[in-house]
């Protein structure tokens, strides 16, 4: 045993393997509203300071809420994505704090009855050798609210300065429980909420321009122990890689506080970019005190069958869904299905394809080939390709029906189709001479002149060096200029040798 | 229940009021009035009884999802003890 005092950056992985970190998670999403949650205003990011406000968001007097519908059924549509019950009678509190950004002094939120109770998010964990597990974190519910103003502490010494255009703009908060065990798990839920999200149309996701928040519980416990230790919330994290970032430091931090003999201080830490360490707020922390009481401006609200039923059909297919699909009706493999799944728009495009040819796993391929490449290079979003995903199911079938190279078709007539969109790729190839050459009697000539011109090759093949008949067929390609089917090239050789 | 002093700070501080120690008798007789007077509905039998949270029958009197700005920002602005023409300013409240 040494007595030197163990750090957050010293501690070694003998010490931090012997502790498990659990965390909780509260989700906040903005959600893609025209209105407010309980106003007229525009609910728009980055518009001039102090413009979309209304008598109700500065909380003159003599102004009452009125919920928009909108909202509610933005909420209830991520709580049936997620499994969650939703409550049919649901009410608003008023959660009362002062703080300048928020100008009536209270924050209309749910507390005893929100919107969607339980459910959850599967989270796929790596576990040893290369296995993975699909784990359910639960969600402990779903509540409405009201998003406070901006306040901004840094143009001058002396005074805050407020902007009201965020007050009152609705979020979704979702609570999970303490069901995450790595900051890997965490990452991973993250990423799954905002693809939810996003598949939803309830929210953009953008975490830089905090239209999904995160604040994270962490805690830590030796391996093996059931009694959670005390947990610590962190804030500040504007991009998941972050929010991982600050878990693995809360980890090594608390591991290494509670092996120096310390204890935790349950508190509230900003996490910092920079340094990637978490520090305490030096705010004094008075014990808050909400004194949360239903909300006599807002009338509680009853949701009918009718209703549900109607947003349920107007429900977008999710994720887990499409991935379904793609595997048992395109038969494509299931790695193809995740990749194909990340964003809402390449599974859309990935659909199209499939309804114009039947070569799904071809399909596939262009999508995370080719194409991915393509967007990753320009940074364009596959929803303003220019291929568009007919033109894309055309190329695809001159490649399976032979009259185009693969090579022919990523290499040459996608990009010509990029600069080109609106003529057809059959048109282009026959315009550029790129049809493939499957006249077996041309090509058999070129065979023979090949096969010809290297006897020892032959010889050798013949007596076992198979690898040979890559060669073989480079030569004939060679020779066809390139245009020579491959696939009836080595038919040939094989025949012919 | 009784109310004692520092029950009363506590709630005064968390309603911002600056009590003197002039008003505080006052004040705990006043809120002792109030929650005997409350007190009387614990006599009474709630079991099974669903908590009443409002009180007309009104429910779901929402709106659909319409925006519409209707003030200036120079209107908005106008009643602010101090603003700059842009934003509204108070002391500043972190170090």
């Amino acid at each position: 045993m040494t007595t030197s005092t163990l750090s957050a950056q010293t501690i070694g992985k003998e010490l931090l393997d012997r502790y498990e970190t659990v965390i909780g998670l509260e989700v906040h999403c903005q959600l893609l509203t025209e209105s407010k949650l309980f106003a007229a205003d525009v609910n728009r990011f980055g518009t001039e300071p102090n413009t979309n406000v209304s008598p109700l968001t500065l909380a003159l007097p003599g102004t009452l809420p009125k919920l928009n519908k909108k909202a509610l059924e933005y909420a209830v549509r991520m709580g049936l994505a997620c499994g969650s019950t939703i409550s049919r009678h649901t009410i608003f509190d008023r959660k009362n704090y002062f703080y300048p950004d928020l100008p009536k002094g209270y924050q209309i939120s749910q507390d005893k009855a929100p919107i969607c109770v339980g459910g959850g998010i599967a989270v796929a964990t790596k576990g040893n050798e290369g296995t993975s597990t699909e784990r359910l974190i639960r969600f402990h519910h779903i509540h409405l609210e009201e998003d406070a103003g901006k306040s901004v502490h840094d143009g001058s010494d002396t005074e805050t300065l407020l902007d009201y255009n965020r007050a009152g703009t609705p979020l979704i908060e979702m609570v999970s429980e303490p069901d995450l065990r790595s900051a890997e798990e965490t990452g991973t839920y993250v990423t799954e909420i905002r693809r939810l999200v996003r598949y939803l149309d309830i929210c953009d996701g953008n975490m830089e321009e905090g239209s999904l928040r995160c604040d994270v519980n962490v805690s830590v416990r030796p391996v093996g122990t059931l009694a959670y230790g005390t947990k610590v919330e962190v804030k500040n994290m504007n991009s998941i890689r972050n929010i991982m970032r600050a878990v693995e430091y809360e980890w090594r931090r608390q591991v290494a506080l509670l092996e120096n003999g310390g204890t935790i201080t349950q508190e509230t830490r900003m996490f910092d970019a920079e340094t990637g360490q978490t520090y305490g707020m030096r705010v004094k922390e008075t014990m808050n005190d909400y004194r949360y009481f239903p909300d006599p401006d807002l009338c509680p609200v009853v949701l009918s069958d009718a209703w549900l039923d109607e947003i349920k059909s107007r429900m977008p297919a999710l994720p887990h869904e499409l991935r379904e699909k793609f595997t048992t009706s395109y038969g494509i493999p299931a790695y193809d299905a995740v990749v194909l799944t990340e964003t809402k728009e390449v599974a859309i495009y990935f659909e199209e394809v499939c309804a114009h040819t039947q070569h799904y796993k071809s399909a596939s391929n262009w999508l995370m080939g080719t194409i991915k490449s393509y967007l990753n290079e320009t940074g364009h979003d596959i929803g303003t390709l220019p291929v568009t995903p007919p033109v894309l199911a055309q190329l695809i079938e001159l490649v399976e029906d032979g009259t185009l190279s693969i090579s022919t078709a990523t290499q040459k007539a996608f990009p010509a189709l990029l600069a080109e969109p609106g003529r057809s790729p059959r048109e282009l190839a026959e315009a550029n001479n790129w049809l493939q050459n499957r006249n077996t009697s041309e090509l058999e000539t070129l065979v023979e002149e090949v096969l010809s011109a290297m006897p020892d090759k032959v010889a050798a093949f013949q007596k076992g060096k198979k690898g040979l008949m890559g060669l073989f067929v480079g030569e004939v390609m060679k020779k066809s200029g390139g245009t020579a089917d491959p696939q009836l090239v080595n038919q040939l050789l094989q025949k012919k040798l | 229940m009784k109310i004692d002093h520092d029950t009363l700070h506590k709630l005064a501080h968390l309603a911002r009021l600056d009590v003197k120690p002039g008003e505080e008798e006052a004040l705990l007789a006043s809120l002792d009035n109030v929650l005997t007077w409350m007190e009387q509905l614990n006599e009474l039998d709630t079991e099974g009884v669903e908590p009443l949270t409002h009180v007309t029958g009104e429910v779901n009197n929402w709106r659909e999802d319409a925006a519409e700005n209707r003030l200036s920002r120079h209107e908005a602005l106008a009643n602010a003890p101090s603003q700059d023409g842009t934003y509204l300013k108070v002391p500043k409240v972190i170090e």
